[in-house]
């Protein structure tokens, strides 16, 4: 990047990326005093061509290297493309198969809430013990995955036409002791932190985005509801099972740091909700359509899927022609329309360098998301 | 509520964890047992393989390649563990069961090439001993209404 330049009155800081707080990427900031004037998100320093790696690999292929933009919600970004896959060649997928997917992108969904949530408290300096139950408590998630798909991270469950397992004995029962073990656990999280002034003061009426500017700047997922739009692709345009399903979709009107955090936390509660009626409710039947290891596409087809990540609106858009692998496969990725809300921040309100880290994690970003 | 009150609330959630039994797992004196799908490590049955090539052509890292075998007809896969992502796409795709996947992880070598497994190496079960000399119990964790704690499955 080509840097713009300095005012004389102001101080160029570089923070990151050989920063702890900053994440795999340099941001440079102009301070005047301890006030930012101007944040300049230097993105790109972690692309590693994803989208071009999806051309390069058949349909079936692809699920792996897509997996890797974002770790710690993979569930969600394979759906991503396996939708868009199963749209592009007309894959049908069993009932049973679309909730077990469900399940797992709401598994996902908390724990990638619970990481941005450990990191937000983290960065405010108090009680980095929560940082640590936070991780602890996702292994109880982990452990339901490994014996669901056999990966505590990459999951690579998510196939076209289905999933590649069914759920294993006893799962849902697993899944309900699961959430009710968590549910304990939230409320403690309420008390000692969410609840703790100390806390709230450092994030209450900080780095706030009004709802004219979330929605102009094209701001998405929790920073958009943080913000009082009530918008969510799951509701909106239901895929897999959540037609069938009841759940809220969650808003705050403030838009600060504390409201997009309140956000994350009662979205959690959605989640564990969703979790217990799939438990409850799941039909039964077969998990997967036969479909060729290599299948052939159509040419000249395009498909567009959506889906809610725990970061907001993916879009995976696939072009074919023909061939065993997509053309051109067009990823359009939630981290990257928050990144511009977090550089307009300095300039919507007045931004202190101190607040900084807890707004940049209030936004929760993942590079690996943003650059692809 | 006060905001004396809140103030003290927290240490008072936070004080009942110091009685909390630990969260870690000292490896290597102790050892996770994995769930049944576990992916890790494959194992190759030599005599099932019918050298189809299937699971070369699905891999999406292009782990694996197929190589002769002393004192055997046709070519067998040769994984690469440097490039592996554990994806089990390989397993799936296998027509006749040839290759599984055990909860084999400790892969740690001092060179690349260590890392490439030749097909009689994958025809191998690892004993666990052989490679963790120290191990003393294997356990699991379980989830209780309250807490997550780890039990010992056997003491070796
Ligand atoms: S597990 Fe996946 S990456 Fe590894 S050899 Fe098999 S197909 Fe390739
Ligand atoms: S897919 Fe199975 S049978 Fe075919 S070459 Fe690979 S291991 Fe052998």
């Amino acid at each position: 990047m080509t840097e713009p330049e300095v005012k004389p009155e102001v101080m160029r800081i570089s923070w990151g990326p050989q920063h702890p707080m900053s994440g795999q990427t340099r941001i440079l900031i102009d301070v005047d005093g301890e006030v930012v004037r101007r944040i300049i998100a230097d993105i790109g320093f972690t692309h590693r061509g994803i989208e071009k790696i999806l051309e390069k690999r058949t349909f079936i292929q692809g699920i792996v290297p897509i997996e890797r933009m974002v770790m710690a919600d993979t569930a969600n970004i394979a759906l991503g493309y396996v939708q868009a896959v199963e749209e592009a060649l007309g894959i049908e997928v069993p009932e049973r198969a679309k909730w077990i997917r469900s399940l797992i992108c709401e598994m996902g969904r908390i724990n990638s809430h619970l990481y941005a949530f450990g990191l937000q408290v983290e960065c405010t300096g108090y009680f980095p013990a929560v940082f640590l139950w936070t991780t602890v408590d996702r292994e109880v998630l982990l452990d339901l995955f490994e014996k669901l798909t056999g990966a505590r991270w990459s999951y690579s469950f998510f196939i076209p036409g289905g999933v590649r397992a069914d759920l294993p004995e006893g799962f849902r029962d697993e899944v309900k002791r699961a959430v009710k073990y968590l549910r304990r656990r939230f409320q403690d999280y309420w008390d000692a932190m969410v609840e703790n002034p100390l806390f709230e003061m450092r994030n209450r009426g900080v780095g706030i985005l009004s709802r004219e500017d979330a929605i102009r700047l094209g701001a998405t997922g929790p920073v958009l509801r943080g913000s009082g739009v009530d918008m969510d692709v799951r509701r909106d345009e239901p895929y897999a099972a959540y037609g069938d399903l009841d759940f809220k979709v969650i808003t705050e009107k403030e838009g600060d740091c504390f409201a997009r955090l309140k956000v994350r936390f009662h979205e959690i509660e959605q989640s564990l909700n969703i979790m217990e009626q799939i438990a409850d409710e799941i039909p039964g039947g077969p998990v997967r359509t036969k479909v060729p290891l290599f299948p052939r596409s159509k040419p000249g087809v395009e498909a567009l899927s959506r889906v809610e990540t725990a970061r907001g609106e993916l879009g995976v858009h696939i072009f074919t022609d023909g061939g065993l692998k997509p053309y051109r496969v067009k990823i359009n990725s939630p981290t990257l329309r928050n990144m511009y809300v977090f550089e307009r921040l300095a300039e919507l309100d007045k931004v202190l360098v101190a607040d900084l880290p807890v707004i940049l994690y209030s936004i929760d970003p993942w590079y690996l998301d943003c650059d692809r | 509520m006060s905001l004396l009150k809140k103030l003290v609330k927290p240490f008072l959630v936070v004080a009942p964890y110091v009685a909390r039994s630990s969260q870690t797992v000292k490896y290597p004196d102790e050892r996770l047992v994995f769930s049944e799908r576990f992916r890790g490590r494959h194992h190759l049955d030599l005599d099932k393989c019918i050298h189809c090539g299937l699971c070369a052509r699905i891999c999406p890292c292009a782990s694996i390649v197929l190589v002769p075998v002393e004192g055997r007809e046709g070519k067998y896969p040769q994984i690469d563990y440097g490039t592996c992502s554990l994806c089990g796409l390989c397993v799936d795709a296998c027509p006749r069961g040839a290759l599984t996947m055990t909860d084999f992880v400790e892969f740690a070598a001092y060179k690349r090439s260590e890392l490439v497994y030749s097909p009689e190496r994958l025809a191998e079960v690892p004993d666990i001993k052989e490679v963790l000399p120290m191990l003393k119990r294997r356990i699991r964790p379980v989830l209780t209404d309250k807490e997550m704690k780890y039990e010992v499955v056997e003491e070796l």
